[in-house]
């Protein structure tokens, strides 16, 4: 489904990324990881079309990809989930979620579709209070929510469980879950594989800008 | 609510007799002149250069006036300008936001205005436009209609869009919004507006001269948000008062209203900050 073919970056003087390749089939989920400044993010933000490769390819389904603008690649089902979330500060939880939900509804629908993933995903409670009122966990769920929103073939969760306390790993893993047993494909990363068990099908470990282990 | 405050302000001026109502009538062409550039403000551009899509407009109206007897040609020329000018700005610099650049443009049509000749007339003088046409009623009626989209696109989709881009326009692009079509799209609703008013602005006074390019003009719909304290919505009610107490100000003594001004800037992170205070305090859940 999804292929990266030599994949490099560098900004200025330094490789971010050396060459790195590898495949996603439909369905499945991908964990990667590696210590911090390994290229994980990197490498998720070349895919989503946030950044653009010096060199390498991207391809879904045999298309080209490669540096298509992240609007694009929403459109043809690859989203990202920022690791630092970035919520719309002056809007509301249900408005950023409807946000989203209005590229594909009319405004009254998007608001109503909004209000049921809220409630699906336990977060009504706090649904007409701005993104800066809720706690780090509510602003992380809520960054995945959106990207779910976009109805992705390919959702790509960079460090999705950073920052966060016990209790909210448990909440976000819990959904990343669900997300996995409805057949969605995902490329997770982390710096520690251990909080990936069970979630992903498959590891790859990224040190120094390349796949050192798979 | 406010919608019937935006009949009240604009039924003012024919409640009212002689200068008073002249002088709601000319607040309103103003408050129309914030409702085009809260409109950009509402997507993170903070206008500098708006004189330029208001004069252009009043501009090109008298001089289709002069030229062809005809006011509506050149403010259906004008309407597209501000897109026109965006898709120049965006394809040579690649970026979406040019505030210097407009803030530029806007100043060197004031310096370029005074030598616009056409025939003997124009100049530093200007081009006088000799109608009889209703001008309160039309001043009026642009203001209610620019109020009607203002509200309308608030509530819209491309309302919505254009406040996550301000929010943040990687994030916005990150689920799908297209970016650069919102921003060109409220360039032209913002331009029409404008455009509305520059048309007013010159039917309300017979004549358009190099002034109606003038920083005052592109500073007054900014000073006029920063009393909002950031509330948008409220743009066009603060102008209208804004006007008022400048004008009276610039009666008692010439020039004194540019002080209230300095003055509301330098106090502006306050006022900002006690409105964002409240709001904070009534958004806590």
């Amino acid at each position: 489904m999804l292929k990266v073919r030599n994949v490099s970056k560098s900004k200025g003087r330094v490789m971010i990324l050396k060459n790195v390749s590898f495949d996603l089939e439909d369905g499945e989920t991908l964990g990667l990881f590696g210590p911090n400044g390994s290229g994980k993010s990197t490498l998720m933000k070349i895919i989503a079309g946030i950044e653009t490769p010096s060199c390498g390819k991207v391809f879904l389904d045999d298309l080209d990809v490669t540096a298509l603008p992240p609007e694009k690649m929403v459109k043809l089902g690859v989203v990202y989930a920022f690791q630092i979330p970035r919520n719309f500060r002056e809007m509301t939880v249900l408005e950023n979620l409807a946000v989203v939900l209005m590229n594909y509804h009319s405004v009254d629908e998007s608001f109503k579709l909004a209000r049921k993933m809220l409630r699906d995903w336990d977060l009504d409670y706090i649904a007409e209070r701005k993104v800066e009122f809720i706690s780090h966990g509510e602003s992380r769920l809520l960054e995945i929510l959106k990207a779910y929103a976009t109805n992705p073939r390919v959702l790509l969760l960079d460090e999705p469980f950073a920052g966060l306390d016990v209790e909210n790993v448990f909440k976000v893993r819990e959904k990343i879950e669900r997300l996995r047993e409805e057949g969605l494909t995902m490329i997770i990363t982390s710096h520690r594989r251990g909080i990936l068990s069970n979630l992903a099908d498959r590891f790859l470990k990224m040190e120094g800008g390349k796949i050192v282990e798979s | 609510m406010r919608f019937l405050m935006y009949v009240v302000a604009a039924l003012l001026p024919f409640l009212l007799k002689g200068y008073v109502s002249w002088l709601i009538g000319l607040a309103l062409i103003y408050a129309t002149i914030s409702i085009s550039w809260a409109i950009l403000e509402n997507e993170g551009r903070v206008s500098m250069g708006h004189s330029f899509v208001v004069g252009s407009s009043a501009y090109l109206s008298a001089i289709t006036y002069l030229l062809f007897n005809s006011l509506a040609a050149g403010f259906l020329i004008s309407i597209p300008l501000s897109a026109i000018l965006f898709y120049i700005l965006k394809r040579t610099t690649g970026k979406t936001a040019f505030v210097f650049a407009t803030f530029t443009l806007s100043l060197l049509s004031y310096v370029i205005a005074p030598y616009i000749v056409i025939g003997e007339r124009g100049g530093e003088e200007g081009f006088f436009i000799l109608h009889d046409l209703p001008s309160l009623l039309f001043s009026s009626f642009s203001f209610v209609a620019s109020a009607i989209v203002f509200e309308s696109f608030l509530k819209s989709k491309l309302g919505y869009f254009a406040r996550a881009i301000k929010s943040d326009e990687l994030a916005s692009r990150a689920v799908g919004i297209e970016v650069e079509k919102v921003k060109l799209t409220t360039s032209v609703i913002s331009s029409a507006i404008g455009s509305f008013a520059g048309l007013s602005l010159a039917l309300y006074f017979s004549h358009v001269s190099p002034e109606i390019f003038s920083l005052e003009v592109s500073v007054f719909p900014f000073i006029s948000y920063v009393v909002t304290g950031g509330r948008k919505e409220y743009i066009a009610f603060t102008s209208i008062v804004l006007f008022l107490i400048s004008s009276y100000l610039n009666a008692l003594l010439t020039g004194a209203h540019l002080l209230l001004y300095a003055m509301l800037l330098i106090f502006s992170p306050k006022i900002g900050g006690w409105v964002y205070a409240k709001g904070q305090e009534r958004l806590k859940v």
